[in-house]
C-alpha cells in the first residue's frame, strides 16, 4: 500500500525524500519530508524534522512537524517539538510537549 | 517480503546511511551506506550510489559502489553494477552488467581481499593511465629514431674529421710515407750515375 516502508529493524541516518507515502516503523535521523502522509507507527522512532501532507503518529517524535493537512496524535504518540499544520487531533493517551501553530 | 521488511519507494530519496536488521526492497535512490543484515533487493528502477552490504542481495537495477553478500550475490537481467561483488556465492543472470572485481567463495578472505585489492587496483588504474600517458609518446619515439640519426650524423662528421685529421696527426702514416723514402736510396740512381760518371 504505502510506498515506501522503513522497517523495524532499521536504522536510517540522513535525508529521506519522497513524493508519495512514508511509514516509519524503524529509526529516522536526520530529516523526513514527503510530498504525501507521513505515518510513524508504534514503536517507531524518528529524531528529525518532518514535513508532509497527513502526518499521523503513534510512535516518537523529537523534531517539529510541518504538514500541509493535518497531524493526528493517536494514543501512544510522543512528540517533542513544534507542530504547524491545518488541522491537529491530540489523542487521549498521546503525550505532547511543543508549541502549535494553526492557520487560523 | 516488503511487508515483513522495508521498501524504499520510486520516488524516494534517501542520502544517508540505512542500516540494521530485517531484509529491505530498494526502487528508488540511495545515496550514501547501506547495511543490513537481511536480504537486499536493488529493484529495476532503483538508483544505488552507495556500497550495498546484506545477506542475500539481489540487484535488477543500478549500484554505484561494492556489492557484498554474506550469503550471496546475484546480479539479474537489468542490473547495472560499477564495483566490486563479494560474496560466498556470486551469480550474474545474462543481462547482468558488471564493471568490477569479482571475489566469491570464504567470506573472510574475500572481505580481506575485497579491501586490498581496491586499494591495489586504484594505483593501478593510475599506472594503466601513466602507461597510456606513456603510448602517446611513441610519436616522441621517432624523434628519438630521429636523435640517433643526427647523432649518427654527428658522429660520421666526427669520424670523417678525425680521418682527416688523423692521416695528419697519426705517427703511422708518417713511417708509412718515410717508408718508401728508405726505399729509394737503396736504389740510388743518382748514385749509379754518379758512379758510372766516376767509373767513366
Amino acid at each position: 500500500m504505502a510506498s515506501t516502508v522503513i522497517g523495524a529493524g532499521i536504522t536510517i541516518e540522513g535525508e529521506v525524500t519522497s513524493d508519495e507515502d512514508v511509514v516509519v516503523h524503524g529509526t529516522v535521523r536526520g530529516k523526513l519530508s514527503a510530498k504525501d502522509g507521513v505515518t510513524v507507527e508504534h514503536g517507531a522512532v524518528v529524531e528529525a524534522d518532518v514535513a508532509g501532507g497527513p502526518v499521523h503518529v503513534a510512535g516518537q517524535i523529537t523534531g517539529n512537524i510541518t504538514s500541509s493537512d493535518r497531524v493526528d496524535l493517536q494514543n501512544g504518540a510522543k512528540v517533542v517539538g513544534n507542530v504547524k499544520a491545518t488541522r491537529i487531533t491530540i489523542a487521549d493517551g498521546a503525550q505532547f510537549k511543543g508549541n502549535v501553530d494553526m492557520d487560523v | 517480503m516488503a511487508s515483513a521488511g522495508s521498501r524504499i519507494g520510486p520516488s524516494t530519496v534517501i542520502r544517508g546511511s540505512i542500516r540494521g536488521a530485517g531484509n529491505i526492497e530498494l526502487e528508488g535512490r540511495v545515496e550514501g551506506t547501506i547495511d543490513v543484515d537481511g536480504d537486499v533487493i536493488v529493484g529495476g528502477n532503483a538508483r544505488i550510489k552507495s556500497p550495498v552490504s546484506g545477506g542475500r542481495v539481489v540487484v535488477r537495477g543500478a549500484v554505484a559502489g561494492n556489492v557484498r553478500g554474506r550469503e550471496a550475490v546475484v546480479l539479474e537481467d537489468g542490473a547495472r553494477v560499477v564495483g566490486d561483488l563479494v560474496a560466498p556465492q556470486i551469480g550474474i543472470r545474462p543481462g547482468g552488467l558488471l564493471r568490477g572485481h569479482v571475489s566469491s567463495g570464504d567470506a573472510f578472505s574475500a572481505s580481506s581481499a575485497a579491501t586490498t585489492p581496491r586499494a591495489a587496483r586504484l594505483p593501478a588504474k593510475p599506472v594503466a593511465v601513466t602507461r597510456a600517458k606513456e603510448v602517446p609518446p611513441p610519436p616522441p619515439t621517432p624523434r628519438k629514431n630521429e636523435a640517433p640519426a643526427r647523432t649518427q650524423r654527428a658522429t660520421v662528421a666526427s669520424t670523417a674529421t678525425s680521418k682527416l685529421v688523423q692521416p695528419v696527426a697519426s705517427p703511422l702514416t708518417k713511417p708509412a710515407r718515410s717508408a718508401p723514402a728508405p726505399i729509394m736510396p737503396t736504389l740510388q740512381k743518382g748514385a749509379k750515375a754518379a758512379l758510372k760518371k766516376k767509373a767513366r
